[in-house]
């Protein structure tokens, strides 16, 4: 990072250029003065309020950027403890986290994913020989006397249903992860000096207060209300441990050789698949029920956090001088 | 190389500061080739006329008509230094080094990241997103290579029929079907890069246009028609936008380069340098079983079961993908938001505000 190791620190750039907006707004009061104009001379006198304002602000995201951290990590750390979730405070107790609410966010989500991909692995293996007898078929001159399809095309159906569930209950889990992972380093480190320089100035306030705002709400107040839903709501941990346990290694351990290119394995594995009907129904019946608490984990968390995220971010711009409220629907119809 | 350099700092921006005809595709601004001549006479018409309405309001000593004229002498001189700040911009931007932006200390790029430039020209902004959009494009076809190569290796596999029948009686088998499953991971990746390929071009074709529309007919227009008191509204709106479109959108592509190759610039790599293996290898010859699963292991590393190459396969498919989608719809989405308060801003200064939230009514 070139120019911030150049410059010392980004709050001398934004306090030079919000004294920069003051010189201006000074010059501006004589011009006004030297024509006589009122309208003018009111609008100066605007401009004073804010760049006492622009300073306020940069006082307050020194402010929050460096004690905004720790209060994070202490709140964080004490919900989590009397929520009783314990994936969320083995997360929190890893000295890797360091208590900062987006590493335990993304620890935590890296779990989900892990659990939903040996969720994906079971169902995987579980499906192979079910697959290969429903498409297995026996001609006789030409005829098709038998065909696996319809006895087991029920049951391929169900599992390619699940896993192209799960394929994107991971895939959100992952946008959720890279957002996490863009506001740890953007957000404080770029987007807030930009947005405190942009609301320097008249002409770019309203765009400088937005991004100001939309800084500290992905900076802080996402990944706190997402650990904090997270942390009172049912968790997946019992049942990922189980699958993790015992639904994986059973499935990799009766299904761990897939060689069906001779006749003799693939009678045997005929008979295996028979003897497993009743088993496999019960695990299939269990991981069907799983997903459930997918889809809340993967969709509703993080709706829930966005919403929370949004409406800080269209209050505080408003405060900071931006109007969020004029163009939100609008602008969210355009993207 | 996108044109933009080319149309931004070669031909067009030059001879808009020479005040001469541009881009001989175009065949110069809307107004002609003398729109500068036309406006510097426009303000001194409009001042001559402010002027003799203020000898007039002062002669009948009428106290609100001398307001109103020293307001709009006023806006002629503000007019004025929009013409000169916009003019200088135009000059300056790109004699503007930005090389400081390069970083030179970070691990991954010890020699600095941006292309070095011949003696005698500097690396400005349009020299920095051109880079950045050739990097995203060469990116994005890597990527798509990935994709495909994957794909080849699980349908080939997913279609391996064995087939024995003599004498007319025999069976048909496909043992490795259930690979055909994974296909869809690799039917959603490819939508979400698809989308995002496109979006990248969307930016580079909006880039072009906005450097000939902004300085062929949308500041010209405006200056023009900030002029005169009945248009200066609609004239400042026009120059607010040429001001916030050209001005700020180049700013934003560049922060978005800082953003993607200084500050992600570790997990760019890394997915940079696991889709690098599979380039070039969509047309590969090895296309036998053998071939393929050894490609298959080559792809997710040392697999030690065959449930763990599912796992980490699922896994291994989004993160390039991911990444891309930052840089390409994204970062855009936040660019387009900022860039709309922008023009609300300018164009709220410069004369009437644009009306955002009824413009996407309509849309």
């Amino acid at each position: 990072m070139a120019w911030i190791t150049w410059l010392p620190d980004w709050t001398i750039i934004c306090t030079m250029v919000a004294l920069m907006s003051f010189f201006i707004t000074v010059l501006l009061q004589m011009v006004a003065k030297a024509f006589n104009l009122q309208s003018l001379n009111m609008w100066v006198r605007a401009e004073y309020a804010q760049v006492a304002v622009s300073f306020l602000i940069i006082f307050f995201a020194v402010a929050m950027v460096t004690s905004g951290k720790d209060v994070a990590n202490a709140l964080t750390a004490n919900l989590a403890t009397a929520s009783g979730n314990i994936p969320l405070n083995n997360e929190i107790a890893n000295t890797n986290n360091l208590g900062n609410p987006t590493r335990i966010g993304q620890a935590y989500l890296l779990t989900l994913i892990r659990c939903e991909a040996d969720i994906y692995s079971a169902i995987f293996i579980y499906n192979f020989p079910a697959e290969f007898f429903s498409k297995i078929g026996l001609d006789a001159l030409g005829v098709e006397t038998m065909g696996g399809g319809y006895a087991l095309g029920g049951f391929v159906s169900l599992f390619h249903y699940l896993n192209n569930n799960l394929v994107y209950l991971a895939l959100f889990n992952y946008v959720q992860y890279f957002v996490l992972q863009f506001s740890q380093y953007t957000m404080l480190q770029v987007f807030l000096p930009i947005g405190l320089i942009l609301r320097a100035f008249p002409v770019t306030r309203g765009a400088g207060g937005l991004v100001t705002a939309f800084a500290i709400g992905f900076a802080f107040v996402f990944p706190i209300s997402y650990v904090l839903i997270v942390a009172m709501m049912p968790n997946a941990g019992a049942i990922c441990s189980q699958v993790h346990v015992s639904v994986l290694p059973e499935a990799a351990a009766s299904h761990s050789d897939p060689c069906l290119n001779n006749e003799g394995a693939q009678m045997a594995k005929y008979y295996q698949l028979k003897s497993e009907a009743g088993r496999m129904n019960g695990i299939v019946s269990f991981l069907q029920q799983t997903i459930n608490i997918f889809f809340l984990q993967s969709m509703f968390y993080p709706l829930v956090a966005l919403i929370i995220t949004f409406t800080f971010i269209r209050q505080t711009s408003s405060l900071m001088g931006a109007d969020l409220a004029e163009i939100g629907r609008g602008l969210m119809k355009i993207i | 190389m996108t044109d933009m350099a080319a149309i931004a700092c070669n031909a067009t921006v030059k001879a808009f500061a020479a005040n001469q005809s541009v881009t001989p595709t175009v065949g110069g601004t809307v107004l002609g080739s003398e729109w500068l001549l036309l406006s510097v006479l426009a303000l001194v018409v409009s001042t001559l006329a402010l002027s003799l309405l203020y000898m007039l309001a002062s002669f009948l000593r009428n106290t609100a008509l001398i307001t109103w004229t020293k307001f709009e002498l006023f806006q002629v001189f503000g007019t004025v230094a929009i013409l000169v700040f916009f003019g200088t911009t135009i000059a300056g931007v790109c004699a503007f080094d930005m090389s400081w932006l390069d970083p030179h200390d970070d691990v991954l790029h010890p020699n600095g990241r941006y292309t070095p430039v011949t003696p005698g020209e500097t690396t400005n902004m349009y020299t920095i997103i051109d880079n950045y959009f050739d990097k995203l494009q060469e990116l994005g076809y890597l990527i798509f290579g990935y994709i495909m190569y994957i794909s080849k290796i699980l349908t080939f596999l997913s279609r391996l029929t064995m087939l024995s029948s003599p004498l007319g009686v025999g069976s048909n088998e496909n043992p490795l079907e259930t690979m055909g499953q994974l296909n869809s991971l690799i039917f959603v990746m490819l939508s979400g890069f698809i989308t995002s390929f496109l979006m990248l071009q969307l930016q580079m074709r909006m880039l072009d246009y906005l450097a000939l529309a902004c300085l062929n007919y949308l500041f010209p227009f405006g200056i023009f028609l900030r002029c005169f008191e009945p248009t200066r509204s609609f004239g400042g709106t026009l120059l607010g936008l040429s001001i916030a479109l050209f001005l700020f959108y180049p700013i934003l592509m560049v922060f978005n380069d800082y953003i993607m190759y200084s500050q992600i610039s570790d997990l760019a790599a890394e997915q940079e340098r696991l889709i690098q293996g599979a380039d070039g290898k969509v047309v590969s010859e090895s296309t036998g079983i053998g071939g393929s699963v050894a490609e298959t292991g080559g792809i997710f590393g040392n697999i030690n079961s065959f449930s763990e190459l599912v796992a980490d396969g699922v896994l291994l498919f989004v993160k390039p993908v991911m990444v891309y989608f930052i840089g390409a719809v994204v970062l855009p989405v936040i660019n387009f938001i900022v860039l709309v308060e922008i023009a609300r801003g300018a164009t709220a200064f410069m004369g009437d505000e644009l009306d955002v939230s009824n413009l996407t009514r309509l849309i």
